[in-house]
């Protein structure tokens, strides 16, 4: 069954995806028309981001998703302490916590997953993530070199894997040591969180294979992405198993094509290109795979139409809105291009579009019900 | 004078189309088989109700800096008092003002359910009451005339405010009779709701002098508005009152006024060639002329198309984000102060509203006052 | 199947059964220690009542009731607004709201009632109550006289029916007249709210044998119920349908029999005479048939607390308590359980428990007493004996 999953906007989010300012949230300056918080005569009215998170997380709900990606940054709030919360206040919603392995020791974070599960009745999914390096993962006070973090990620779902169902469980490997570990009751033998898992190294796809239960990519052409899902099923293979490929990435779909580029056209015609520099020209790290665009940088001198690659579009780095790579169209053309992506084996979507609100209610009544490909969609005429 | 915003909750359906009958968010439009459906917006699917949606308006509302939230009454909708229970504890602060049909009610059992509400909500609760069957086919049973409708809300209103704070109320009047009423301690001492009326004919506006605290008028321009104010305003002085005044409508607003009336136009001409059936309003159910747009312009950004693809008020305010603040502005300089408004879908219209309009409202509003 | 509710304490409730004054809500004196609202600072806390029912209901779904009925007086909140309230909070709770016809038009109560179905599920329920007549009817503007009042719930119920499933539905009636009237698409044909009826006279059994589901009576002597229940079924029958009968009772249950008496002898040492005189005198008047205690056995200063049981774990000293009823069970789990039993035996399908304080006490009965029922798993076996 295909996993259709939205993204919730850890980083803020802006009321139209042509204004500038990051209007929801704190993440700007305060002004009138801001929200969680608001300004009411002048100062904060005592609303949270949390308050706008566990909104959007509801709308997610009814629009028919599973679930979220809760992405994590130095700058945003805790995906564990966002999906504790949201947990309590949905019922069908499932929370993709974003997770690097350094951040919590490996029993500790199967404690708190089997703890979630039991509060949530089995909500939870990991994107686990190696890390892209540089001064990000610096940030993180994390120094080990890009190979070594795969076999330290391999290690840690050893270790999680191993006393998830209860113990003792003994492991002693380079980055961990476990004596007679072990979840006990009643925690031991909650219903297992699936893995997506990113990263498209030799390291990172010999870790998927061993552990992943999803291959999350970011999308390419796809050509491209065709030879990567190939690579990935190889080397899961070779371990007995299979990974199921995924993909993440925009959609701005209105009813007709026009709209949607007219739309795209005046948000474009917004840009601040000074503040995209700062967020995006900086040097990125060690990280392997993320898609090579040059052709298609965005920049002050670049028309929207100069971004197509075939059915997608490049420019939603400028608009605030990562990754690069995204959709832009009809809803018939957005459809039509998650059923390509369906045509080639992706079994998991992580969706996204600013708003994040707004945009989830738009996919899931106007999209996602043309999707062909889709038999786990519940159909009306059958009920 | 302050002024306040009320979001009105869609109680009987909505949806992102320009016409009711394309709504399906709720149960309320006939369900389409043709396409496969994904959203869990009126399918009861995995236990949601069309109350989830509700729910998550009014906090919209909230969030984006609504005072309150205005819950019409209508045959088929959800119920104004279960939808007002429902909201109470799922928001902190906003103003509850459910539309109740006050001539079918008993004013003792109204005034206790007043009470009940003002302490589960710290007093967040207004009534807006109905003195006009809205159908021609009785649909509470009773045949009264409008006349006899406004007689019995005269003296509904007075039990229920008699019964309010007086601790041995008695009342013989012609539809109710009351002794020794009034609440125990533990219940008297809470704020009475404001009270919203409304009507145009002779019998409404002597109720509304006698007993409401705000009156809405119909969605006119400012100054054919002032003609009605300074009427009501003499009317009330009468009773020793001072009446505030409030305006319902439906607000279709976008970045430029341009982009705003080129997309109603556009929805309009495509909706042209079919004929919307308006549930309650036969006079409504036309066929749309894709050139009766224009005669529908009644004013500077104000619209008299929206009775014909929705029931509801047919006027409504179309424009710029900056016009329509610049409207706005404009009832307000002439007396208005409460704004019960709308637009389709709810949800996603109320942060828009919210984020995008009502900033700009209150600014003009600020250099008006400063000025 | 049988349904066991509990009661939601709309008149307020207290810590202890000893106290002599309300401690949660406003009913009492404001006193440090209240709660809901609490005193913070010589002031108010701000939480309302409505946060404690809150808990309570929350309280009584987890310990496994089918629901709690909300009653309705005259000092109380409205348990329509309780209702819709809790209805967002809870998953399984039914909420039985007490009502009488004078206080809404039956076509607006039932477009209310199916509002509230669709909110929750189809959780609602009905405690019709035709009121006792007297001063309290007049405080509610209602001047209808006792036999007539039974007529007027029989017409606001054939109203309430009428137009349930939709339309077109004409009545004629003494006090209610439609025309052409059906609750609209999508309302109509919500799940039906099963109605308890409260009234033991001719009149009320009559009315009850048209529209009720559940005949509900306070406890009394087992024989005298069974003789009650016998007329209940006839006037049924005679309708062609089933009335099944219900009973709403306090329960004081301990692990020993020794230890529930303890406690019933410590709430009475702490009982204010003087007030209790004054109040019980304010109380009796109006027209009801069937208030069920003897003169012989009413609570007074100069009796004992042994003084009070009629029956063996029927003990009627609850009334200078809490408000409610005179007469409940009191004694172990193992007696409570085994009363529960004696009840399900002569036929009783639904039954409104009650304790004090009310959170506590529906988590205490949910743990240790219903379990050890053996008609609640077995009903079949009841039935056939």
């Amino acid at each position: 069954m295909t996993q259709f999953h939205w993204r919730l906007p850890m980083h803020g989010d802006k009321a139209d995806i042509g204004n500038s300012a990051v209007s929801r949230g704190n993440w700007s300056a305060l002004r009138d028309g801001n929200q969680t918080p608001g300004l009411r005569h002048g100062r904060p009215d005592g609303f949270s981001y949390h308050d706008h998170l566990l909104e959007v997380a509801k709308a997610i709900e009814i629009a028919g998703f599973d679930g979220a990606l809760i992405p994590s940054f130095p700058i945003t709030d805790d995906p564990w302490v966002a999906a504790t919360s949201i947990a309590r206040q949905t019922r069908t919603f499932r929370f993709m916590i974003a997770f690097q392995p350094e951040w919590f020791n490996p029993l500790y974070a199967a404690k708190a997953s089997a703890s979630l599960q039991r509060l949530s009745g089995g909500r939870l999914l990991f994107n686990i993530i190696t890390g892209g390096g540089g001064p990000q993962q610096l940030w993180w006070g994390d120094r080990i070199a890009h190979d070594d973090r795969y076999r330290r990620t391999t290690e840690f779902l050893d270790v999680f894997k191993g006393v998830w169902n209860g113990g003792p469980f003994s492991y002693d490997g380079k980055f961990y040591k476990v004596e007679n570990a072990g979840l006990p009751e009643p925690l031991a033998g909650q219903k297992w969180p699936e893995l997506y898992f990113a990263g498209s190294s030799n390291a990172a796809l010999e870790a998927q294979g061993k552990h992943a239960d999803f291959n999350l990519t970011h999308l390419e052409p796809i050509e491209q992405l065709r030879v990567k899902f190939d690579r990935v099923r190889e080397l899961a293979s070779k371990e007995g198993r299979r990974v199921k490929p995924a993909v993440r990435f925009n959609i701005f779909a209105r009813r007709t094509e026009e709209e949607a580029w007219a739309e795209i056209r005046r948000a474009w015609g917004n840009v601040d290109w000074a503040r995209y520099a700062g967020r995006f020209g900086q040097v990125r790290g060690d990280a392997v795979g993320s898609p090579s665009l040059s052709m298609h940088m965005p920049g002050p001198d670049k028309r929207v139409e100069d971004l197509k690659i075939g059915k997608f579009w490049a420019g939603f780095l400028p608009l605030g809105d990562p990754p690069a790579l995204g959709v832009v169209g009809s809803y018939e053309q957005a459809a039509e291009a998650i059923d390509s992506l369906i045509d080639i084996g992706v079994e998991g979507f992580i969706l996204a579009g600013t708003p994040h609100l707004e945009e989830a209610l738009r996919v899931g009544e106007e999209v996602i019900p043309l999707v062909r490909g889709t038999a786990g969609i519940a159909d009306i005429a059958a009920e | 004078m302050s002024f306040e915003f009320l979001w009105r909750l869609p109680v009987h359906g909505d949806g992102r189309a320009f016409r009711k009958d394309e709504w399906h968010r709720g149960d309320y439009a006939r369900l389409e088989t043709s396409r496969r459906v994904f959203a869990r917006t009126g399918l009861g699917r995995d236990g949601f109700t069309y109350y989830d949606h509700l729910s998550q308006i009014a906090r919209a509302a909230e969030l984006t800096g609504f005072d309150g939230v205005f819950i019409p009454q209508s045959a088929a909708g959800e119920e104004p008092l279960v939808v007002a229970g429902a909201l109470a504890r799922e928001v902190r602060s906003l103003k509850l003002v459910p539309s109740l049909p006050a001539p079918f009610l008993s004013a003792v059992y109204t005034a206790k359910i007043g009470v009940s509400f003002q302490r589960l909500t710290g007093g967040r609760l207004a009534f807006d009451f109905v003195t006009e069957e809205p159908t021609p086919n009785a649909w509470h049973g009773h045949k009264w005339s409008v006349a006899e409708q406004i007689a019995r809300t005269d003296e509904f209103l007075d039990v229920v405010k008699g019964f309010w704070n007086n601790k041995a109320f008695t009342f013989h009047g012609r539809y109710y009779e009351v002794e020794n009423g009034g609440f125990s301690d533990a219940l008297s001492g809470q704020t009475l709701p404001t009270i919203y009326l409304s009507g145009e004919t002779e019998e409404a506006l002597a109720l509304s002098a006698k007993h409401a605290d705000v009156h809405f008028l119909p969605l006119e321009p400012a100054a054919q508005l002032r003609a009605r104010i300074a009427d009501l305003d003499a009317r009330a002085r009468a009773h020793g009152r001072a009446l505030r005044y409030g305006l319902q409508a439906d607000i279709f607003a976008r970045h430029s006024d341009g982009a705003a009336w080129d997309y109603v136009r556009r929805l309009w001409e495509e909706a042209a060639a079919k004929t919307v059936s308006i549930s309650g309003n036969p006079a409504a159910s036309l066929p749309l002329k894709a050139e009766a747009f224009d005669a529908l312009i009644e004013g500077p950004n104000l619209w008299t198309g929206f009775g014909h693809v929705r029931s509801g008020p047919a006027a409504g305010l179309v424009g710029g984000y900056a016009d329509v603040a610049e409207r706005i502005a404009e009832y307000v300089e002439a007396g208005v102060s409460s704004f019960a408004i709308s637009a389709n879908p709810h949800l996603e219209e109320a942060y828009r509203i919210g984020e995008q309009l009502l900033p700009q409202v209150r600014a003009r509003i600020g250099a008006l006052r400063a000025a | 199947m049988i349904q066991f509710h509990w009661r939601l304490p709309m008149h307020g409730d207290k810590a202890d059964i000893d106290k002599s004054t309300l401690t949660r809500g406003n009913w009492g004196p404001p006193l440090d220690g209240n709660q809901a609202p609490g005193f913070r600072g010589g002031g108010s806390d701000g939480v309302p009542y409505h946060d404690y029912l809150l808990e309570t209901a929350k309280a009584i779904e987890i310990a496994g009731f089918d629901g709690a009925l909300i009653p309705s007086f005259q000092d109380t909140d409205d348990p329509w607004v309780a209702a819709a309230a809790i209805a967002r909070h809870t998953k399984t709770f039914r909420f039985m709201i007490a009502f009488q016809p004078p206080w809404i038009n039956p076509v607006y109560a039932a477009k209310a009632s199916a509002s509230l179905q669709r909110l929750s599920g189809g959780r609602l329920l009905f405690n019709i109550i035709t009121g006792g007549g007297g001063a309290g009817q007049l405080w509610w503007g209602d001047r209808i006289a006792h036999d007539d009042r039974y007529r007027r719930t029989t017409e606001f119920l054939d109203v309430f029916k009428g137009v349930w499933n939709g339309g077109p539905f004409s009545y004629d009636g003494k006090f209610y007249q439609v025309e052409n009237a059906g609750l609209p698409e999508p309302l109509a044909g919500q799940k039906w709210p099963e109605l308890y009826f409260a009234g033991s006279s001719n009149a009320a059994l009559e009315a009850q044998g048209k529209h009720a589901d559940f005949n509900l009576t306070h406890l009394e002597p087992f024989e005298q119920l069974r003789i009650k229940f016998d007329r209940v079924k006839e006037l049924a029958s005679k309708e062609g349908r089933t009335v099944k009968p219900a009973v709403r009772f306090d329960i004081l249950a301990r692990d020993t029999e020794e230890e529930a008496w303890a406690e019933a002898r410590r709430a009475y040492a702490a009982i204010d005479w003087d007030a209790r005189e004054r109040q019980f005198s304010a109380q009796r008047r109006g027209d009801s048939v069937g208030s069920p205690i003897a003169e012989a056995v009413r609570p007074q200063r100069n009796k004992r607390v042994e003084d009070l049981l009629i029956a063996p774990n029927l003990w009627a000293g609850f009334g200078p308590l809490r408000p409610g009823p005179g007469l409940g069970v009191i004694g172990s789990y193992e007696q409570a359980a085994e009363r529960i039993d004696d009840l399900i035996d002569i036929g009783v399908e639904g039954f409104i428990l009650s304790g004090t304080p009310a959170l506590e006490e529906a988590l205490r009965v949910g743990e240790e007493v219903l379990p050890l029922v053996r008609g609640r798993l077995e009903p079949a076996r009841y039935a056939a004996e």
